[in-house]
């Protein structure tokens, strides 16, 4: 049971006629009046039970974008359903208006939509309805909670998409196939084709030149099915958030733009995440239904407040590929004593794959130290050096173990990233 | 992203039923009416641990005097007990031979209507009165204090004659005109006593202080029982009026805010009250239960630096923050004159040197050598290594 404003206001409407009269008694009959009246109108509201919910609900969603889900709602009795109606969806799946007058006639149905944009990655889940019917006179209403639970995904919003068709533009002009004249740098020996004024004299063919009378020059193209193995750390130190961002995401938007690069230049992508067991795993994908696989396995999964277990890496990665491999690391390389279990695993990827290691770095950090306005500052600015010392000393030990670091800021980090995969095929080190 | 999942047509509905939450209330109101009948039970049973007030006949703890009424009673005294002046005007006119006592200590009557209740009978005993009520009924007595000691009778009245010592107090009365018809006993040093006789001709006004002697804790000591039998039962009849609220309302004209307001002023309140209530009720009603969520754990990545320099603070480890500040000013010269970030001090301030136009000595003492002492040298030096940054940063690319 609820009650209205309107059964305040005529409750509160009572003092006219206990003024009027001045009698202490039309006190009592006013009341009596209210509450017989508001019974009637109780009695006279639809029952919510009889009610039938249907609820339709989107698949799946990026993170950013606005979807709707709609509701249906069957009025089976005799009566005129007036109601309030509040459809019970978590907070963070951002439903715009949640609490929706509704009328339905006796023996029809009413579609109700509630737009929604969530504002977290994840399974977003609407646990029930709540409705109040109201009488014919709006002044109590029959409460009632249904449950129709359904629920959607919220992929990871791939923000950095908007820079796959420049990084892909590069990629192209690395295989010889766009109109620029530019050598490939692979290894693997393509085609002879005439020469063009502005190719690299260094790769005419004199032989062939010799044969044919014309110039001509010899193209390589990269290599291409090389393996990519990406490996997502979330452990407790991707919980940080850093620009409003936890360092998962930026990894997630890494290994995105990573795949969607490498898949399309025609490389083999496996992706995990593992803390202490494997939280997803896409193995064995390509094109177009790699992306898709892999939003799909990120979406649910979010840092555990424990430590990460670098020793099985090695082992994953030999699960994921016998073969030499780019093996991407997206994790936080900070502190040294943070870093002892990446820095004592490192060896043994090195070893026969080319390693990266991708860290996201606080850009509140190199600010801190320029602060050198009061007294805390400075201590601050102290503190944030050593910090910044620490990152380029961890970086340093893992550049000596024969690994690259890649550490930007979360905006910053997933095209840094491409960009060095791409300088790596450029130069043939796959 | 078009896919749409289609869910529950079957209705599961989570608020119970009337009947249901009726039924489940049931056991707590059972149980909190058994609850408070339980309690009224024990408390009727055990009584309350508070005093009961004084004087009062009807009363056997400690401060009151059951003992002596029910004594008095014994000894063929009739003994009326009332409340309110009317009552007690009442029973006085039944009966001619009679003795009022009274007290006023609760201050539930005015001072006229102590000086009526004064005149209302042959003998009156007034226990306790204050500084005003003396002044209105016996100006010619005075307060003198408290004094609670033992006393003894002092005077040669018939009236103490078998009791002559008792327990004085709380309060003394001193004689300020003294006449024949003032007969005081119970003295003390102070010339305060604790009972005080006028004689007003057709009343005599017993004025006593030494009310302890006549309460169910001290009856039986000293000779207190027999001043108590000897002061209240002379007359066939003892008047025992302890005045109440009762009496409040008799005490003039003046007319209640609740007269004076017009008839629909505590209706009005009521509705209001009632009103406020509903809408509460209105506002404060949720609209079903929440939907829980799980939230993602969140850590702030700052968190060890701010650590680390509250650490550095607090044991003012200047010389450390300072060397942290040092090496990173080092780092980006390097960095700036081209030099690789491993490069040695000296190789940087050499290189420098020359860029800022400075010797290398002061260079040498900015980055090596001195060491703060203060906050303020701290503060200073880290403010001249930015400057040595900057000038170095204006010279290499001027903007």
């Amino acid at each position: 049971m609820a009650l209205s404003g309107w059964f305040v206001a005529l409750l509160a409407l009572g003092i006219v006629p206990i003024v009027v009269t001045g009698e202490p008694f039309v006190l009592t009959l006013w009341l009596l009046f209210v509450i017989v009246v508001g019974a009637i109108d109780l009695l006279l509201a639809v029952s919510v039970r009889s009610l039938r919910f249907e609820r339709t609900a989107p698949d799946r969603v990026r993170l950013g974008e606005t979807t709707s889900s709609t509701l249906r709602i069957t009025n089976p009795t005799r009566r005129r359903l007036r109601a309030v109606v509040r459809d019970g969806w978590q907070p963070s799946a951002g439903a715009h208006s949640n609490r929706v007058p509704l009328t339905v006639p006796s023996r029809e149905r009413r579609e109700l939509n509630t737009v929604l944009t969530p504002v977290r990655r994840g399974t977003r889940e609407a646990a029930h309805v709540t409705v109040r019917s109201y009488g014919p006179l709006r002044l109590i209403a029959r409460q009632t909670t249904v449950s129709v639970p359904s629920s959607f995904t919220v992929l990871p919003p791939f923000n950095s998409r908007k820079h796959l068709p420049s990084r892909l533009a590069r990629l192209r002009e690395l295989d010889g196939a766009t109109s620029v004249m530019i050598r490939g740098q692979g290894t693997e020996f393509d085609s002879l084709r005439d020469y063009v004024r502005g190719d690299d004299v260094r790769s005419i063919d004199w032989r062939a030149t010799a044969r044919r009378s014309e110039l001509v020059v010899r193209t390589w193209r990269p290599e291409r099915d090389r393996r990519v193995v990406i490996v997502v750390d979330s452990g407790r130190t991707s919980a940080a958030r850093i620009e409003d961002e936890p360092r998962i995401d930026t990894a997630f938007e890494s290994a995105l733009l990573l795949a969607a690069l490498a898949s399309s230049a025609g490389d083999h992508v496996d992706f995990m995440i593992y803390d202490r067991r494997v939280r997803a795993r896409v193995q064995g994908a390509s094109g177009p239904d790699l992306l898709s696989k892999m939003v799909n396995s990120m979406a649910p999964v979010q840092p555990e407040l424990i430590e990460m277990d670098w020793e099985s890496v090695p082992g994953l990665v030999r699960q994921a590929t016998t073969q030499r491999a780019l093996v991407v690391l997206a994790t936080t390389a900070e502190s040294p004593g943070g870093s002892l279990g990446l820095l004592a695993m490192l060896p043994q990827l090195t070893a026969k794959h080319t390693v990266v290691v991708a860290s996201v770095t606080d850009p509140s950090i190199a600010d801190a130290t320029l602060d050198r306005s009061t007294r805390d500052s400075v201590y601050l600015a102290g503190a944030a050096e050593r910090a910044l010392l620490d990152q380029s000393r961890v970086a340093a030990a893992i550049n000596q173990l024969g690994a690259s670091v890649v550490s930007r800021r979360p905006s910053e980090l997933p095209l840094a990233l491409a960009d060095h995969y791409i300088a790596l095929k450029a130069a043939g080190k796959l | 992203m078009s896919a749409s999942q289609e869910t529950a047509t079957e209705t599961t509905v989570l608020t119970p039923r009337v009947g249901t939450t009726a039924k489940r209330a049931l056991y707590w109101v059972a149980g909190s009416i058994l609850v408070v009948l339980v309690a009224i039970a024990s408390l009727n049973l055990a009584g309350t641990a508070v005093e009961g007030p004084p004087l009062d006949p009807t009363s056997a703890y400690e401060a009151g005097t059951q003992a002596l009424a029910e004594v008095l009673r014994d000894q063929g005294v009739d003994v009326v007990v009332t409340t309110t002046l009317d009552d007690t005007r009442a029973a006085l006119d039944s009966s001619d031979d009679s003795t009022l006592f009274f007290t006023n200590f609760e201050a539930y009557l005015s001072e006229d209507q102590v000086a009526e209740a004064t005149e209302l009978a042959a003998t009156v005993v007034f226990a306790d009165p204050t500084l005003t009520e003396l002044l209105r009924v016996a100006p010619e007595v005075a307060h003198a204090g408290q004094n609670s000691d033992a006393v003894s009778a002092s005077c040669s009245a018939p009236l103490v004659a078998r009791a002559p010592d008792i327990t004085a107090g709380p309060s003394n009365y001193r004689v300020i005109e003294p006449s024949a018809d003032i007969t005081a006993c119970y003295g003390n040093d102070d010339d305060g006593y604790g009972l005080i006789v006028l004689d007003r001709g057709d009343t005599e006004l017993r004025i006593l202080g030494a009310t302890d002697a006549l309460s169910n804790g001290d009856i039986t000591a000293a000779d207190n029982a027999a001043f108590a039998l000897r002061l209240l039962g002379e007359h066939e009849t003892l008047v025992w009026y302890t005045p109440s609220f009762l009496d409040l309302a008799n005490t003039g004209d003046a007319k209640t805010p609740a007269e004076l307001a017009p008839g629909w002023v505590l209706p009005g309140v009521w509705l209001t009250m009632l009103t406020l209530l509903a809408g509460a009720l209105w506002r404060g009603r949720r609209f079903g239960p929440l939907v829980i969520e799980k939230l993602p754990v969140t850590v702030r990545s700052s968190e060890t630096m701010q650590g680390r320099a509250r650490l550095y603070e607090r044991s003012t480890a200047r010389l450390h923050t300072l060397d942290s500040l040092r090496i990173g000013t080092i780092r980006r010269l390097a960095v700036l004159c081209g030099m690789p970030t491993t490069a040695s001090v000296d190789d940087v301030i050499n290189r420098v040197s020359p860029l800022v136009g400075q010797p290398i000595e002061p260079l040498r003492q900015l980055l090596i050598d001195r060491e703060p002492t203060s906050d303020h040298e701290l503060i200073t030096l880290s403010d001249e290594l930015l400057a040595l940054e900057d000038r170095v940063h204006a010279v290499i690319r001027p903007a």
